[in-house]
């Protein structure tokens, strides 16, 4: 009956990881989408539609989170409050000032499926406007962003930029 | 925690008990339906025409089916055969079902498990077929789970043979 504990042999394939993802010039929809299949355990080979299996994420730097085009000024989130006339919006760009978590919150709980289970997922995320969060101790591994970061202006060196091959 | 065989044992006795009413201590009501039917029919043993349907039986049977069900359907026969009828048109669906839906869910999982080795389902599928591989996807999803290390020779063997595929298409 060897057989019978192999749950506790193949301990890491089903314990719950702990996470971290950093934000920074992320693009929202992208990341939310990455982070949705990470909370509803996509990536693990014990996935089934009915059980919850996903992993914690901890997503620090949401301050610093990218919207494409112009969706800062126009991408209105709306709310009704049940009074009439009551349907509220604010800009992306309010919103964010407000709470600079609540973009990235409100995209993920859009991408996961409408059921019971979105409330348990939503509380295995965790996000942090800055890169302070109290969960170091917890994470596992840290995942790179679903976006490949280009190196930007100021990162290169003054040696770097001279011996860049110019045309003039 | 090691489970042994006799543990498994003590659990199907405890759970035959649980479902046997006499092992219960309680009235066994269809052998009781049955012995009654007989005795009322005695005078018929050699006639005929069958004897009448014993509705005491017939119900019983009923709401045997129908225990745990929702509200009246499980007290009130009427209702309840109904429900039964329909309960059991259901079992008949869901085990066509079953087979199918288990097929996915271990394609899905075989799926994601390849990803982590950076190859597809459908690549690694094709592959497994080619090399004459005859494990079947229930066993390469039991294989993902429980022994990661076998399933990552395989992912390891799809992505070689890919490469020697195009090598040869070359």
């Amino acid at each position: 009956m060897a057989f019978l504990n192999r749950t506790n042999q193949s301990f890491l394939t089903h314990a719950r990881l702990w996470y971290l993802v950093d934000a920074r010039d992320q693009v929202n929809g992208r990341l939310a989408a990455y982070l949705a299949q990470i909370l509803r355990g996509r990536t693990k080979p014990i996935y089934h539609q009915a059980d919850d299996v996903g992993d914690y994420v901890v997503v620090i730097n949401t301050r610093h989170i990218a919207l494409t085009g112009s969706k800062w000024k126009n991408k209105l989130y709306r709310h009704h409050t049940g009074y009439p006339g009551g349907l509220k919006s604010i800009t992306a760009k309010d919103l964010h000032e407000r709470d600079a978590t609540r973009i990235l919150w409100r995209a993920v709980y859009g991408m996961l499926p409408k059921n019971n289970l979105r409330h348990r997922w939503m509380k295995r995320l965790y996000l942090f406007e800055e890169s302070e969060h109290p969960y170091a101790e917890n994470i596992f591994a840290k995942l790179e962003g679903p976006a490949p970061l280009p190196k930007r202006l100021e990162e290169f060196s003054l040696e770097e930029i001279e011996n860049y091959p110019k045309m003039f | 925690m090691v489970r042994h065989e006799a543990f498994f044992a003590r659990l199907w006795k405890q759970d035959r008990l649980l479902h046997d009413p006499v092992a219960c201590g309680q009235r066994n009501i269809f052998a009781e339906l049955i012995k009654r039917r007989d005795e009322r029919n005695k005078h018929r043993a050699g006639m005929v025409r069958a004897p009448p349907p014993n509705r005491a039986l017939k119900r019983a049977k009923i709401l045997a089916l129908a225990k745990g069900f929702c509200g009246r359907s499980k007290n009130c026969y009427s209702i309840a055969i109904r429900r039964v009828h329909k309960a059991l048109q259901y079992q008949y669906i869901g085990r066509r079902l079953k087979k199918r839906e288990m097929r996915q869910l271990w394609i899905n999982r075989i799926n994601i498990a390849t990803r982590e080795h950076n190859v597809n389902y459908s690549t690694f599928i094709t592959k497994m077929v080619q090399c004459n591989i005859q494990l079947n996807r229930k066993m390469l999803s039991e294989l993902a789970i429980h022994e990661p290390r076998s399933f990552k020779a395989l992912a390891e063997l799809s992505k070689s043979r890919l490469k020697d595929g195009l090598l040869a298409a070359l």
